[in-house]
């Protein structure tokens, strides 16, 4: 940073005290190390910003990676992006997208961990809209 | 969602009744909740349910108990300072820990406690539901007994979905323990690129200002 603005300095005064070969020399590989760590910055928040939003999906219907269909580096990419958009979503204003009014025609009744997110995602291809106190929590009910 | 689960002598705590008819108005027709209070409605409604049960308990009982873990990690700053997780934790501190235990919260990660929690939970769905509006089901055997139950003749040609294995399982919790680990790194950094954004803009634009200004001086 100082050496930057020595630079600066040293251009738009060039006979300023302030500007020393000493000083210069010191300060340049420090505001080179400082533009690096903000590159990876940016790049560690955009890699961020790219496992959110390409989840490997096993088909059109948003489902999470399936266990028989894809590799366990897929699965894993697919839990960290399932992770992070519960993060975004826990932490934005938007709320969940309003549907046409309907009745309660069923109720699933077994624990987690028995298949539960799978009967969601079953459901859904017949046209279910099965709701989950994990999935849909940002209801405001 | 959180108005079932809010204490009694809350103005926005609903009945069953109004939480099911709410959520019907906001478009769903199916509900995962495991609550008994929403078993005796659909009993006295004349709803279907599904009861989803697995074959080897004592796995269930070890995946529960891996997966409830993010729920404790939810409790944790940075998420403590999310409203609305803070609203749904008592829902599920209910649905996590006291229910699958039979009761007994403070024993969430004890097998047996789980195991015999599991059984119970079981025995109970099956006794308080009739037979005709109940479907004991595995997801091993795909598509057919759960489309014969819900009155739907075309099986679908799709894979039944098998999702959230215990590698996404890990992951999700992987990814949530590392934020709670890293995230005032991730503020500072976020804090730092404004701050060298804000200095990229100052100096270009007010540098460059003094520098013409200089140069005009020099010119007169």
């Amino acid at each position: 940073m100082s050496g930057s603005c020595m630079s600066t300095q040293e251009q738009c005064y060039p006979d300023s005290q302030a500007t020393s070969t000493k000083s210069t020399a010191v300060a340049m590989p420090k505001n080179i190390k400082q533009q690096r760590i903000l590159v990876a910055a940016v790049v560690a928040l955009c890699l961020l910003q790219l496992i959110a939003a390409a989840a490997p999906t096993s088909n059109n219907n948003n489902r999470p990676a399936d266990t028989q269909t894809t590799s366990p580096w897929e699965r894993t990419l697919s839990g960290i992006s399932e992770g992070l958009q519960f993060l975004r979503s826990s932490f934005s204003l938007q709320l969940v997208p309003s549907r046409p009014p309907t009745r309660v025609k069923l109720g699933i009744v077994g624990f987690g961990r028995t298949g539960s997110t799978s009967i969601y995602h079953a459901l859904r291809v017949f046209a279910t809209r099965p709701c989950t106190i994990t999935n849909d929590w940002k209801l405001r009910i | 969602m959180q108005g079932l689960f809010l204490p009694n002598d809350d103005p926005n705590k609903l009945s069953m009744d109004e939480w099911v008819d709410a959520l019907g108005y906001r478009g769903f027709d199916a509900i995962l909740y495991y609550g008994y209070d929403f078993i005796e409605y659909c009993v006295e409604h004349d709803i279907p349910m599904i009861l989803t049960t697995r074959q080897d308990t004592r796995k269930w009982a070890k995946s529960w108990a891996f997966s409830v873990k993010l729920i404790d990690t939810l409790s944790q700053r940075p998420f403590a300072y999310s409203k609305t997780i803070q609203q749904i934790l008592p829902s599920m501190h209910y649905v996590t820990k006291v229910i699958p235990t039979g009761g007994h919260p403070d024993q969430y990660l004890d097998m047996d406690t789980l195991e015999a929690g599991y059984h119970k939970h079981i025995a109970k769905v099956k006794r308080m539901v009739p037979s005709h509006l109940l479907l004991e089901y595995n997801v091993q055997q795909g598509w057919k007994p759960l489309c014969k139950f819900l009155g739907i003749s075309q099986i679908p040609a799709d894979d039944f979905p098998h999702v959230n294995d215990r590698v996404v399982m890990q992951a999700i919790i992987a990814t949530f323990t590392i934020v709670a680990w890293i995230w005032p790194l991730l503020l500072g950094m976020a804090a730092y690129l404004v701050l060298k954004f804000i200095q990229l803009f100052i100096r270009r634009f007010f540098m460059t200002n003094s520098k013409a200004t200089i140069n005009e001086k020099k010119k007169n």
